[in-house]
């Protein structure tokens, strides 16, 4: 990864967006601004799982209602990511905050995925389901969604945070 | 006591001195007040986006909003606290920085906005509360909080470039 790292730091790409003063900030901003919209979409499907919001809508319209913008915020994500990486290759591919929120990312995504196909196929099922089993859903994915913005926000303190686990070194 | 005595304090306070000195806790901080600045700005734009009639008018504003502001309030009360924290880190920085200063009043037009449509353009929501386009002056109050929001976040972003900057004058390079 190193080497890697230190290939993409030195493609034409990479220097010319690290000598720009707006694309970082811009970028960040963007990438804030998705979370804003990602988030606050997981939050309130959620919610509506868990029965506190939106019982005036079924949960399948609810998570229809929701989806374009979970997956649209997620595009935009992707691509700011990639922008950013390719900005400032070693901050980010050789700190383990950032593959430790890629790693809790991909489960993240893949609990959304499989949330998706089952409502699809027996939102009856969710509607009924035990309150213990909503509730543990609906808490379980906010946590995991802030567990991913807290590692984003630590790539910015990796050796701080992990110590002589960081591998920014 | 003058604001310069006043910031001193603030930054030789225990609390300022713990964030400041133990491992990963500004960071924290820091990650926190990111959750809350998400979670005001992503519930506001469900809201912003009823009030625009956006994509649909289809659902009760009242009902929108009133399932959505009960957790922008309780993300902006998490901001509120974990906001002050991280000015306690380096008041005289701050107070001085003028992405700080812009981000403040940009914060302080978000409310009086907010008030302006909460004791005066709601009171005809009875009228177009579901089914129709909301009229000018509500369409206003959410063009106006998502660009003054917007902003907020954008110059929220920009005041830790500044900082890191002043650390570093080649960091942001």
């Amino acid at each position: 990864m190193h080497s890697f790292a230190n290939w993409l730091v030195n493609t034409t790409l990479s220097v010319a967006l690290a000598k720009s003063s707006w694309v970082v900030p811009a970028m960040q901003t963007t990438h804030i601004v998705a979370i804003a919209i990602l988030f606050s979409s997981v939050l309130m499907v959620g919610l509506r799982v868990m029965g506190w919001a939106g019982r005036d809508q079924t949960l399948k319209a609810t998570v229809e209602r929701f989806c374009p913008w979970f997956w649209g915020s997620l595009v935009i994500l992707a691509m700011t990511g990639m922008i950013l990486i390719v900005t400032e290759p070693p901050r980010q591919l050789l700190a383990i905050s950032f593959w430790l929120k890629m790693s809790i990312l991909a489960i993240a995504i893949a609990i959304a995925v499989l949330f998706r196909r089952s409502i699809d196929r027996n939102a009856a099922y969710w509607e009924s389901a035990a309150r213990l089993r909503t509730q543990v859903f609906g808490i379980g994915i906010f946590c995991v969604w802030c567990l991913v913005v807290f590692l984003g926000r630590f790539i910015a303190f990796d050796e701080q945070i992990w110590g002589p686990f960081s591998t920014l070194h | 006591m003058d604001v310069k005595e006043l910031l001193v304090a603030v930054a030789s306070s225990g609390l300022a001195t713990w964030i400041n000195t133990t491992r990963g806790a500004f960071a924290v901080v820091e990650a926190l007040h990111v959750i809350a600045t998400v979670t005001v700005f992503g519930t506001i734009l469900i809201v912003d986006l009823r009030l625009l009639g956006l994509p649909t008018a289809t659902r009760r504003f009242t009902a929108v909003a009133g399932e959505t502001l009960r957790w922008t309030w309780a993300a902006f009360s998490l901001a509120a606290i974990t906001g002050p924290l991280l000015f306690t880190t380096n008041p005289a920085f701050y107070f001085g920085n003028f992405e700080f200063r812009a981000k403040m009043l940009l914060l302080l037009l978000a409310g009086i906005n907010m008030a302006v449509f909460e004791f005066h353009t709601i009171k005809t929501v009875a009228l177009w509360d579901i089914g129709k386009s909301p009229p000018a002056s509500a369409k206003l109050a959410g063009t106006l909080s998502l660009v003054l929001w917007l902003s907020v976040i954008t110059f929220g972003r920009l005041i830790g470039f500044a900082a890191s900057a002043m650390q570093d004058p080649f960091a942001t390079l």
